[in-house]
């Protein structure tokens, strides 16, 4: 998943000096989610999307976003060439961003060069967003040239540290070297010696796999099976379809869950919801170049249902209405009391009108304005009383008028 | 508001705090979450006259406040409202859902709040971010849509715009 790789890029992330730049960086980005694109398909109109971003914005208009043309999800073509030029733009960023980075950084860095090692851990961050999406792949072959270009960079990099984002740095209170933050305690554990090469690899990627599945070492066989299965050359997976739902039974919908091996539980809604999520989910995965497995989609699916999950709770609350606003009244009697004795025990404001005003207003509190007291502080103390009334008396007025309105 | 900026920038710039943003990012959608500390980033850098918004509050990126300031050359001229902006969790491909928070005598505006603008409803599309809706609601302003009134006082009262005025003013409450 994404959410692991935790570092959000945007464009502002290059100098404002150098507009450019900062251009090049946003016309590599999806118009819908704002990220570099991610299996980029195009649209007849012309209009590049991720596949992800097009299909699920399809399931609720069938237009182009931004041109409103309409697209059906059966004419999106996968835009490799794109997909290419994206995948070395990211490899070229990180390279960018400290060739441009203000001059007292730079010196930093180069200080640090000198003097001690270049650890592989400061080009950590950007490899990871590689390595995410390397493990357990369903199929992937990657052509002769890209598997080149993915070596290539990497090596290079070793020469260029520090090519992750400059706010994780921290230099070393001992030696001085400059290293990602996570990085610090183990070199401290090391006595600012190097870190070991190979096993610091190895670790890494262990230690992604186990942020991305849960668990470590039992993804090792796994893995090995896949690997054998990238060579040999599989039949392309056939595309889900999403069905015309309303039209089937929940009986119907649940087999189709099950040939899924997708949870059947909730409602009819929640069912279809899910099924035509997933479905979306499977067919974006194989406009990428690197296809997700599985087990990470459902995750993903799951991610997405308990996010709606919340959404709807907090709607319901939203929703909640006094229905019966004698009794509710009755039941907060002691809160509308303290609250107009409150204002009651004040001083007078300047003008006798306010107090009446707001006196009023307090004892017409209905449940429209229940959430402004409840999110407004306890009586004011006796000491600041002149300031606090006053201020009190602004808002309460104005309320009042939003009621009255 | 402004020390919620500073730790927000750097939630989205940088690794290692964006551990709040994962609190909510564990439920909701990741696509949502990137997109919305992107807006959030570009908002703050663009400048653009009359137009601010941010989240509420640290842990939640889901719910922001912006604020408008009425065109120059309209009734609204020199006034600012604040406006509440709900993210669902299927943001940016269903609508955000905006209210004004300070009362607003407007045509396209109810008495609670709520606005009339077609881009918000059926008009929505995943490619509008805060900063469209934000300009649109600014224009709206100024030229509202008088055809589909939710508040047909105001819709009667626009062309005599001295009386306007006055009723507006009646209502506003700065911020």
């Amino acid at each position: 998943m994404d959410l692991t790789d935790s570092d959000i890029t945007d464009p502002t992330d290059f100098p404002a000096s150098l507009p450019s730049l900062v251009a090049l960086d946003a016309a590599l980005r999806c118009a819908v989610c704002k990220d570099f694109f991610k299996g980029p398909v195009l649209l007849t109109c012309g209009h590049t999307f991720c596949s992800f971003c097009i299909r699920e914005a399809l399931s609720e208009h069938k237009e182009c976003p931004s041109c409103r043309k309409p697209v059906s999800d059966q004419s999106l073509h996968r835009n490799t060439t794109l997909e290419e030029v994206v995948l070395a733009f990211l490899r070229a960023r990180p390279e960018i961003l400290t060739a441009v980075k203000p001059p007292e950084l730079k010196r930093k860095r180069a200080r640090s060069d000198s003097s001690a090692v270049a650890g592989p851990s400061v080009h950590r961050q950007d490899e990871d967003v590689e390595e995410a999406s390397d493990d357990e792949v369903v199929e992937y072959s990657p052509s002769e040239g890209e598997r080149q270009r993915s070596i290539s960079p990497r090596k290079s990099k070793e020469s260029t540290p520090g090519s992750a984002a400059p706010t994780s740095f921290v230099s070393c209170p001992i030696c001085i070297e400059y290293m990602p933050m996570i990085e610090l305690n183990e070199h401290l554990d090391r006595n600012c010696a190097a870190p070991r090469k190979k096993f610091k690899a190895d670790e890494g990627k262990l230690a992604w796999q186990s942020l991305l599945n849960g668990k470590g070492k039992a993804k090792e066989k796994p893995r090995l099976k896949n690997g054998t299965k990238k060579r040999s050359p599989s039949p392309p997976p056939t595309r889900m379809v999403k069905h015309n739902y309303h039209i089937m039974s929940e009986k119907d919908i649940r087999a189709l869950l099950t040939d899924a091996s997708l949870s059947t539980d909730g409602s009819k809604k929640a069912m279809v919801a899910r099924h035509s999520h997933f479905v979306t989910l499977f067919n974006a995965n194989l406009d990428t170049m690197r296809p997700k497995s599985r087990k990470e989609l459902i995750k993903e699916l799951e991610a997405w249902e308990a996010g709606k999950e919340m959404d709807d709770r907090q709607k319901k609350k939203r929703k909640e209405k006094v229905e019966d606003t004698k009794q509710y009244e009755a039941a907060n009697q002691d809160q509308f009391k303290s609250m107009i004795n409150s204002i009651k025990s004040r001083p007078k404001p300047s003008s006798s009108a306010l107090t009446t005003t707001s006196a009023k207003f307090a004892l017409t509190a209905t449940d429209e304005t229940k959430g402004f007291f409840d999110s407004s502080p306890a009586p004011s103390p006796p000491k600041n009383l002149k300031r606090d009334g006053e201020n009190e008396v602004i808002v309460l007025c104005d309320s009042s008028d939003v009621e009255a309105l | 508001m402004a020390p919620i900026l500073p730790s927000l920038l750097a939630a989205s710039r940088n690794g290692k705090s964006s551990d709040h943003l994962r609190i909510r990012g564990a439920t909701g959608s990741i696509t949502c979450i990137c997109r919305l500390s992107n807006e959030l980033m570009t908002l703050m850098m663009s400048n653009s006259p009359g137009i601010s918004a941010f989240p509420k509050s640290d842990s939640n990126l889901f719910d922001w406040v912006g604020t408008i300031e009425g065109a120059p050359g309209t009734v609204y001229e020199n006034l600012s409202f604040k406006i509440s902006i709900h993210f669902p969790s299927d943001y940016p491909y269903v609508a955000p859902v905006l209210r004004f928070e300070s009362p607003c005598f407007h045509p396209n505006v109810d008495l609670h709040g709520n606005i009339c603008l077609d881009i918000l409803k059926d008009k929505w599309s995943a490619v509008y971010s805060v900063h469209t809706i934000l300009l649109s609601l600014q224009s709206l302003l100024g030229e509202p849509n008088n055809d589909s009134p939710l508040n047909a006082d105001a819709a009667e009262l626009w062309g005599n715009e001295q009386e306007f005025k006055a009723r507006l003013m009646s209502y506003y409450r700065p911020i």
